[in-house]
């Protein structure tokens, strides 16, 4: 369906360099992880395809087009960042519908797409409950399914584990990871956690410092670190990951 | 210390109706009420400051909206400009300043002669000046609460799911700031219905049922005659508490 492809993206904000360079290619149906440490520049990356951001240099390009000048509203582009963004004046079941509304969708194919995603996520019993009265997984999963329901090309998610216990964190990640897999929707997943980056991804890009230090599946990152970050980095593990 | 603050304004409220119902004066507050002059000034009074909240609203969300949203050369000047001087300002100093704009040795008061418009001691000399003083009220409290959902990602998400500019401000940034801006008219009203310096400077405040407001009489009086600037006190501040919760009321 999609493939994302970076061509030497840089961007800055006044004195802060805060992606330099960045080249790298999110083939059809995959599930890339990218991590880094805080403040490597993650976020504006994510950003930057999403179109809330314009790079200085370089060009981004879903499917051999370059959207450079597509905006958001037209890249048709999941996306949940670190808070969720869930509208607080709004339902759960109007949060998921949102989209579908906006796209103008007859009422009947809102209603089925929406229960659809509310069956998917489990979230039937809650669709009447604001925002605030939910828990920080329901909140997730609303948000998830509101990013899901409008069938994006492209999904994005900002460190959707950061603020969960370990135990948690491990269902919740692997329960994201088996929905990307029946959906086959290419995702791009952004954690500072190298060990979750690790058991997760198909791939994974490392960042530092608003560069891409190496791109690669799990194995060869831990077996053949390109740079003296990225085996500092796979060290930190303390080979807590399973392959 | 929001117990504190509130207390102290009911405090007030309680005293102000005290010192009447203990010195029974009821016949006072009533006569007064009743007279031609109070009333005319109480019209003037409350429909110079509606006006002033319709033109601050139609002047203030987009300004708001601007400043919270738009990031342009000079914008801290502007925002200084509109914000912080009219905030910072004495208003006995805006009605100067109007009188000798348009006074006709000044380029506007020359147009505005020449087209034999006449603003000085008229009811727009009022409004005029209320405008100036009340506006940022609104704009302040507003450009403050657009920043806040600015900095939420709530926008960005609406447009990633399919919303134009247009609409994303329509189902997202107006849901979520409409409080903020029937509070901000409701202030930009009450700091209207209170302006006495200004508006007494420029537009004289003497001719009954044009220029003549509430306050301007509460403070000729408190000159001469203290139990009846009270009882216009009472009246005045009655008034409008009743007219800005009932706004409230029905804008929620
Ligand atoms: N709006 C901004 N203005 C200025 N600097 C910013 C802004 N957003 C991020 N930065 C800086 O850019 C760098 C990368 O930030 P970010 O992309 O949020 O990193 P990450 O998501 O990896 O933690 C950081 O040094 C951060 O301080
Ligand atoms: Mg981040």
């Amino acid at each position: 369906m999609t493939v994302v492809r970076l061509e030497d993206v840089s961007k800055r904000y006044g004195e802060v360099e805060a992606v330099k360079g960045f080249t790298c290619e999110i083939r059809d149906g995959e599930f890339m992880v990218l991590v880094g440490p805080s403040g490597c520049g993650k976020t504006t990356l994510l950003r930057l395809i999403l179109g809330d951001l314009t790079p200085d240099n370089g060009h981004i390009y879903m499917d051999n087009t370059i959207i450079d000048d597509v905006p958001i509203e037209e890249r048709n582009i999941g996306f949940l960042p670190q808070d969720f963004g869930l509208f607080p004046h709004l339902t759960v079941w109007k949060n998921i519908s949102y989209g579908l509304k906006i796209r103008g969708d007859s009422d009947r194919a809102i209603h089925e797409k929406t229960e659809e995603m509310l069956r998917i996520l489990d979230l039937q019993d809650l669709k009447d409950r604001s925002p605030r009265q939910l828990s920080w997984g329901q909140q997730q999963r609303t948000a998830l399914a509101r990013a899901l329901v409008i069938q994006p090309n492209l999904l994005l998610l900002d460190e959707p584990l950061s603020a969960v216990d370990w135990i948690t964190r491990e269902e919740i990640a692997e329960g994201v990871k088996k929905l990307q897999a029946e959906l086959k929707i290419t995702t791009l997943y952004v954690t500072h956690d190298i060990s979750e980056a690790l058991s997760l991804g198909h791939r994974v890009i490392v960042m530092y410092k608003g560069r891409l230090e190496q791109c690669d599946k799990a194995e060869k990152l831990i077996n053949k670190p390109k740079t003296k970050f990225v085996r500092r980095f796979i060290r930190s593990d303390h080979g807590k990951t399973k392959l | 210390m929001m117990i504190l603050a509130s207390s102290f304004t009911l405090y007030m409220l309680i005293s102000l109706f005290y010192l009447f119902t203990a010195l029974s004066e009821w016949p006072l507050i009533l006569r007064q009420l009743l007279s031609q002059r109070v009333i005319l000034a109480l019209w003037v009074s409350i429909v110079s400051s509606t006006i002033v909240a319709f033109i601050g609203v139609i002047l203030g969300v987009p300004t708001s909206w601007m400043l919270a949203y738009k990031d342009f050369k000079g914008k801290s000047i502007l925002e200084t400009l509109i914000v912080t001087i009219p905030h910072a300002y004495p208003p006995g100093v805006v009605g100067t300043a109007y009188l000798l704009m348009f006074t006709t040795s000044n380029p506007i008061g020359n147009l505005f002669d020449r087209t034999g418009i006449s603003i000085v001691n008229t009811f727009w000399a009022i409004v005029m000046v209320k405008v100036f003083i009340s506006t940022p009220f609104l704009v302040s409290l507003l450009s403050e609460k657009f920043r806040s959902i600015r900095e939420t990602n709530l926008e960005v998400i609406a447009r990633s799911l399919g919303a134009s500019d247009f609409q994303t401000f329509l189902t997202v940034t107006l849901p979520l700031s409409y409080k903020a801006i029937v509070a901000g008219t409701g202030r930009c009203w009450a700091r209207a219905m209170g302006e006495i310096a200004g508006t007494i400077v420029f537009s004289g405040a003497v001719i009954p049922g044009v220029t003549q407001t509430m306050p301007a009489i509460i403070v000729f009086e408190a000159q001469y005659n203290l139990p009846i600037a009270l009882a216009l006190a009472l009246i005045l501040s009655t008034f409008s508490i009743v007219i800005l919760v009932s706004f409230r009321v029905l804008m929620e």
